[in-house]
């Protein structure tokens, strides 16, 4: 039945309402890529991609296909998407804790820079955090 | 004070030409373990070489360079594509358009997708395994960006030191992560992918639960400048540490400047 209507929906009319669009996507979830002509040409119309989960909630794209190509993409948002990163971090962030040293002299077990290339690697901080001898080990020193 | 000693496995995957760092910290020994992690190395490599296949572009096949020519099947095809998509257009918004997957007229998610790909396959291959008591950390750097977590009852924290933008062999502080993404960005190295404006602004570290968070937000600081970035820094409550030519290391928490 889903299948039947699903075929119907997207070799239908060519302008879809919004509505039916986001129906078909919620009520079929695997079954949102759309319809193709027999030349594997995309058929025109408005198609609203499956929901994908993130950290600011669910979205979905939808796109509009002309002669094969695609002419719109939107994204489509659930409410709670906004207020980026407000809602992000729920409990305290670590510290920052300013320490002007060299390197090899810290107990680190990460470095975070502006990229890094592998050309590059063998020379970079992580490469000499990763074989220091005592990568074997990591002293976490913690009050009791 | 109480010393505990870790041991550390370390691996380390090339792709996308830069340096994937997986490290776990283990407080036991666990039999086979070597072989164990041989084969998640293995299995993120392969994740990896996906990421590239979908997301390069340098490569006229992958569904970025097919989505810039027009084709529809990638956005609606690839649950990953239209992720990606999606994180990127909000992202857009939400730093005021400072961070831009358009700035080169075409479709490029570069800025968010080595983010995005640590986060998912972090949280895939390597979060899972703090199930095991024996093992207390685990984290996945790559070329700077990090994504850490570890066992709570441990007390073990990944110390991550942040690389300062004048000497590499310095650093200018760190952060002892829990459980949390850091990403940096900066012009010394890559930055192709952002747009800009001038400004002294180096380099930017943001600290957050999200690397996806993280990466944005870096990426739009080097491309508003310290001026503009200041005023997102607060409207949008963000922690972590830029380096300024004319200020220097400036670090700031949940919006507010640390002096």
């Amino acid at each position: 039945m889903i299948i039947d209507g699903y075929i119907v929906f997207f070799n239908g009319p060519r302008h879809l309402s919004t509505k039916r669009a986001d129906e078909s996507a919620s009520s079929s979830t695997k079954k949102t890529a759309p319809a193709k002509s027999k030349t594997g040409q995309y058929l025109n119309g408005i198609y609203t991609g499956r929901s994908v989960s993130t950290e600011w909630g669910h979205v979905q794209v939808r796109a509009t296909i002309q002669n094969g190509k695609l002419t719109y993409v939107s994204v489509l948002k659930s409410p709670n998407s906004e207020d980026y990163s407000r809602r992000l971090n729920k409990r305290a962030l670590p510290t920052y804790e300013s320490e002007a040293v060299k390197a090899q002299s810290a107990n680190i077990t990460h470095v975070s820079g502006a990229t890094v290339t592998y050309k590059g690697f063998k020379a970079s901080l992580q490469n000499a955090l990763n074989q220091a001898k005592r990568s074997n080990e990591s002293q976490n020193q913690q009050a009791n | 004070m109480q010393t505990t000693r870790y041991r550390l496995q370390t691996s380390v995957i090339n792709q996308m030409t830069i340096p994937f760092s997986i490290r776990l910290a283990l407080k036991d020994e666990i039999p086979g373990f070597q072989q164990i992690f041989q084969e998640i190395t293995g299995a993120i490599e392969k994740d990896l070489i996906h990421v590239d296949q979908d997301f390069s572009t340098f490569r006229p096949d992958s569904l970025v360079s097919r989505f810039q020519e027009g084709d529809p099947g990638a956005l609606l095809e690839s649950e990953s594509f239209a992720t990606v998509y999606s994180l990127a257009e909000i992202a857009k918004n939400q730093t005021e358009g400072d961070f831009d997957p358009y700035f080169n007229g075409k479709y490029d998610p570069t800025g968010l997708v080595k983010g995005w790909a640590i986060q998912s396959i972090f949280n895939h291959r390597l979060r899972p395994l703090l199930a095991d008591p024996a093992i207390v950390g685990v984290s996945l750097n790559g070329g700077g960006d990090i994504m850490a977590a570890t066992d709570p009852h441990s007390g073990f924290t990944w110390d991550v030191g942040i690389e300062d933008p004048f000497d590499d062999t310095m650093i200018i502080g760190k952060y002892r992560l829990t459980d949390q993404g850091v990403a940096t960005s900066g012009f010394n190295r890559r930055g192709e992918h952002i747009k800009h404006t001038p400004s002294t602004i180096r380099q930017v570290t943001i600290i957050s639960d999200s690397l996806v968070a993280a990466d944005v937000w870096a990426t739009a600081g080097i491309a508003a400048g310290t001026a503009t970035f200041i005023h997102l820094i607060e409207r949008h409550h963000l922690s972590g540490v830029f380096v300024d030519e004319q200020m220097g290391s400036v670090a700031f928490e949940s919006g507010v400047m640390q002096s």
